[in-house]
């Protein structure tokens, strides 16, 4: 996550201005229209779009890029409320667990609004898929302290590795929706704007 | 601070949630919640239905050109197609012994056909939400069959139903056991669990058994190994025998069976509703 290179940038409009971020509320509007959608793939198509056992994980990447775009506190929120969405209308048999875990992801990404990181596309697909493997994992140990038996290698080859893969794919079109729909990254949380 | 708050609501949410019955508030909550975005994901379903479609038709297309697997699948149609003939006959000669007193599951319970509506997002759960529910009879611990490449054979079992959805729970869901015969092995009867990915294990089959590949293997109607009534009436198929292990220090042998149906590939199934009351009692175990 190193800043020697000079950022790829990310811009509907590159080479002129750059895109005016959208009124507070309207783009937390949009925001949360992106976590529903998200969502509603997640649950309905992705679990058909799979490489051995893994599916591709949208949300992290909706979660990821939107706190890219607006920083820890709508990342945050957007985490928790996608979670638990997915907790709500998907049989996952868990309530708050996944809210806590995209959450986390969300707060985690919030950090990097702003920064160089957040304009540039390699970053955002290694945040993306830092996520989505922490989700992953997150999983495996619910599925640990429930009493399940989950091996390390399977787990590795069969679910990890491919799902991160496919992540990484997906990164790239939803930070360009994300940045088209939210506009260039800034913090709303007038907290965050202290450095980090 | 709002970060803290919600990291405690969800520590609440999810101990909360752990420790209550199934019948509990918040799995109530939980099952009206998807009450209320059930037509939003039947809509969705329907706008993402042409993207699988396009899915399939790419899978389909490289399954094409793999001719070796297609003709094995032909090879495996004719075996269980055999094997389905002598259960058949098996159960015909005992149906007509007992005068009358079959446990033939299509006399007792309703097909009820169901679209898949939500998938568990997450490798580790082999669940999905269905969109018919207790006002379409169906009950928890219904049984789910669905079409196959090769036949029809079960896919899992109704763990949750309120009115108008419920949650089938695959039997490839790590932890699934189901009793199951080999009519072509003496009877044979054992557990049936998954194993690797795509595959699953019989245990408990006594090494002399004379289990062999392409067998079919249906559910016994029992639960493996302490008998006891099972939620899956008897004769369901549910695979064929590609694999068979035994090793002289061992009393058992190890069966390998390819399921008939690949649960994530589904995208409609069809529910056992029990319509009598010898089914209804096994549906309540």
């Amino acid at each position: 996550m190193g800043s020697g290179g000079p950022p790829v940038i990310v811009s509907s409009n590159a080479g002129e201005e750059p895109l005016v971020p959208r009124e507070p509320r309207t783009a937390l509007w949009a925001a949360a229209g992106l976590v529903l959608a998200a969502v509603v793939l997640q649950v309905s198509l992705l679990p058909y779009v799979r490489v051995a056992e893994g599916i591709p994980d949208v949300l992290a990447a909706a979660v990821a890029c939107i706190a890219l775009a607006r920083g820890r506190l709508v990342g945050t929120v957007a985490g928790f409320s996608g979670g638990l969405l997915v907790e709500l209308t998907a049989p996952v048999g868990t309530l708050g667990m996944l809210a806590l875990l995209y959450l986390a992801a969300g707060w985690f990404c919030g950090r990097w609004c702003e920064r160089p990181e957040s304009y540039a596309v390699l970053p955002t697909v290694i945040l993306a898929v830092a996520c989505a493997g922490f989700v992953q994992l997150g999983y495996a140990g619910v599925q640990v302290l429930l009493g399940e038996s989950v091996v390390a290698g399977e787990l590795t080859a069969r679910i990890l590795v491919p799902t991160l893969a496919l992540t990484a794919l997906v990164t790239a079109p939803v930070l360009l929706l994300v940045r088209r729909v939210l506009g260039d990254p800034q913090v709303f949380e007038p907290a965050a704007r202290t450095p980090i | 601070m709002v970060v803290a708050a919600l990291v405690v609501v969800c520590l609440v949410l999810f101990s909360l949630y752990s420790r209550e019955r199934g019948d509990g508030p918040l799995h109530g909550l939980q099952g009206s919640a998807g009450a209320l975005v059930a037509p939003v994901q039947g809509v969705a379903t329907k706008a993402v239905q042409p993207l699988r479609d396009l899915w399939g038709w790419a899978n389909d297309l490289s399954d094409a050109r793999d001719r070796a697997a297609r003709l094995e699948l032909e090879l495996r149609e004719l075996r269980s197609g055999i094997a389905e003939g002598r259960f058949e006959a098996e159960e015909t000669r005992r149906i007509n012994a007992l005068s009358g007193i079959g446990d033939r599951w299509e006399r007792d319970y309703a097909q009820v056909p169901a679209e898949i509506r939500a998938w568990a997002p997450s490798p580790y759960y082999h669940r999905a939400k269905l969109n018919v529910g207790t006002s379409e009879g169906v009950v928890r611990n219904s049984p789910v069959v669905a079409a196959g490449d090769v036949r029809a054979g079960l896919v899992g079992i109704i763990t949750q139903a309120s009115s108008d959805s419920s949650i089938v729970t695959f039997i490839t869901e790590p932890g699934t056991g189901i009793g199951v015969t080999l009519t072509d092995a003496d009877n044979a009867i054992g557990l049936l669990q998954p194993s690797t990915p795509g595959q699953m294990r019989i245990s408990g089959i006594p090494r002399q058994a004379p289990v062999a590949q392409g067998q079919l293997v249906v559910t016994s109607g029992a639960s493996q190994p302490i008998s006891l009534p099972s939620p899956y009436p008897r004769g369901i198929p549910v695979g064929v025998v590609t694999g068979v292990g035994r090793q002289e220090v061992d009393v058992h042998q190890t069966v390998q069976v390819t399921p008939y149906v690949t649960p994530r590939e589904l995208a409609y199934v069809v529910v056992l509703a029990p319509e009598t009351e010898r089914a209804r009692r096994r549906a309540e175990g």
